[in-house]
């Protein structure tokens, strides 16, 4: 079998760890567990509650398929800038309590516009994963 | 689907389970213990399972007549919660009730020897409350068109009730600082999301001066709401009450979640925020600012994606394992980004 359906860079340490397991890879599972949970939704029988767990679920799956596509991208260029703005490398741990706890006290207000673009920027790569069709058009593209 | 997840707070029809059965059994002992041995209940009906409150429909049976009342029993307490308990809300409905304002009748509470918990029974008003039917349906045309004025209306006469008829809500935590009680939810949660301290930020820097405390309702939206083909006939959910600014209410009714869709039509999805005003300020209220109206818009993203971390917190602690809740958590970036682009001045 041809191994088609990944979504990473060629080379890439993701792209490495599809390669040593078999088929299905994480895509097709979503893919195929979607669709089983697809048909719970679709049915005529069952009640109210299980169609819209079984529509939550199917939500969640989503989520899971557009976070593992979208790769570290964002992640990376996010630190950058955290980086930038607070003028210390952020917490592994904590990547936003730095920027979090200064932006509160007031301590970024000289760089307020800057602040903004950070926290609309991240919450448009979090929007991304979670529905991007509840964006702007002009904030559905990705940035690098 | 995301309309759908945004919205945990409105179930759908349950399975009638072993614990509808012990409640059952238990309620129509209730009923007979305060109506006598001749009443019983029927047609019980598991109506929603929301955030805080399970809500049941059942008929109250008489020889003298048949009642639709409904059941309301808490089904979440926690120390950071921020719903009343159900005796408060209880008390609500009664001074709410008296002075006229469309809501349901209140009719017993319940006491330890009932053993149903903690909650009330309160009259039944027929009606609609699903969103995607009042807002799609060409039979609900008319009552959209009055929505927005009947909730000026709405909140002119509730702002208007003596706050000191509620002498209990000055001790709640939204009642002496509406944005600090929000802000101690958010850390408790784990805080953490960049546009949620960018946010408290900005509201802190554009406080609106202090104003007269009113009785605010606090989660006035429609799912809250029952309409039939008239307009507005019952106000709903008492849980979220509290002192403080009128605004409050009209900055909740005009979140983009509560629009369903509908963006240019910030009042509920179904009206303008002019006749919103004007309808408020015909009925007594007072005239209010854009810059006022939107502080509070932008507060109510923040408060709304604090509730959807709350939901995602019970989840993932086990307290309240759901489908739902999970979803709860990542949706909660959906209202991050409305309060930023509020303030950024989109959805005016």
């Amino acid at each position: 079998m041809n191994r088609k359906s990944s979504a990473q860079t060629p080379g890439s340490p993701e792209r490495l760890r599809a390669l040593t397991q078999d088929r299905p890879d994480i895509p097709e599972i979503l893919k195929t567990v979607t669709e089983f949970i697809n048909g719970v939704a679709g049915r005529s029988s069952g009640s109210g509650s299980e169609r819209y767990n079984a529509l939550c679920a199917v939500f969640l799956l989503k989520v899971v398929e557009r976070e593992l596509a979208a790769g570290t991208v964002a992640a990376q260029r996010q630190m950058r800038e955290l980086t930038r703005l607070t003028g210390e490398e952020p917490s592994m741990t904590e990547p936003y309590a730095a920027f979090c706890a200064s932006a509160r006290a007031g301590k970024l207000d000289a760089q307020w516009d800057d602040v903004m673009a950070f926290a609309l920027r991240q919450v448009i790569d979090k929007v991304r994963i979670t529905n991007p069709d509840y964006l702007e058009p002009t904030h559905r593209e990705a940035v690098v | 689907m995301a309309a759908q997840a945004l919205e945990p707070l409105v179930g759908d029809p349950l399975v009638l389970d072993p614990i509808m059965a012990a409640i059952t059994a238990r309620l129509d002992a209730a009923v007979k213990r305060r109506h006598g041995s001749a009443a019983r209940i029927a047609n019980v009906q598991a109506a929603t399972l929301g955030a805080s409150n399970r809500t049941l429909l059942f008929d109250l049976v008489e020889p003298g007549g048949t009642r639709p009342l409904v059941l309301r029993q808490e089904t979440y307490r926690a120390p950071t919660s921020p719903f009343l308990p159900p005796a408060e809300q209880y008390r609500i409905l009664q001074v709410v009730h008296r002075h006229g304002l469309p809501v349901p009748e209140p009719v017993f509470e319940l006491e330890p020897a009932d053993d149903l918990d903690r909650g009330f029974v309160m009259t039944r008003i027929a009606g609609e409350t699903l969103p995607k039917k009042l807002l799609t349906d060409p039979a609900y045309a008319n009552a959209r068109a009055r929505f927005a004025a009947q909730t000026g209306e709405i909140f002119a006469r509730l702002h208007a009730i003596p706050v000191d008829e509620l002498p209990f809500l000055t001790a709640s935590a939204d009642s002496r600082d509406q944005l600090a009680a929000q802000v101690t939810r958010y850390d408790s949660y784990g805080g953490g999301h960049p546009a949620l301290d960018v946010g408290i930020r900005w509201l802190e820097r554009h406080r609106p001066p202090p104003v007269p405390a009113r009785l605010i309702h606090g989660d006035y939206r429609v799912g809250n709401l029952i309409l039939d083909t008239t307009g507005i006939v019952g106000v709903l959910d008492w849980e979220c009450a509290h002192l403080g600014s009128g605004m409050a209410d009209f900055g909740w009714v005009c979140l983009r979640s509560w629009r369903y869709g509908n963006i240019d039509r910030p009042v509920g999805g179904m009206g303008q925020r002019s006749e919103l005003q004007a309808a408020y300020q015909a009925n007594g209220g007072r005239a209010v600012s854009d810059e006022e109206i939107l502080w509070w818009e932008v507060f109510s993203c923040f408060k709304w994606a604090v509730i959807n971390m709350m939901q995602a917190d019970g989840h993932l602690r086990g307290e309240r394992r759901s489908l739902p809740f999970a979803c709860c958590g990542r949706n909660a970036s959906m209202i991050e980004y409305d309060l930023l682009m509020t303030i950024l001045g989109h959805y005016q």
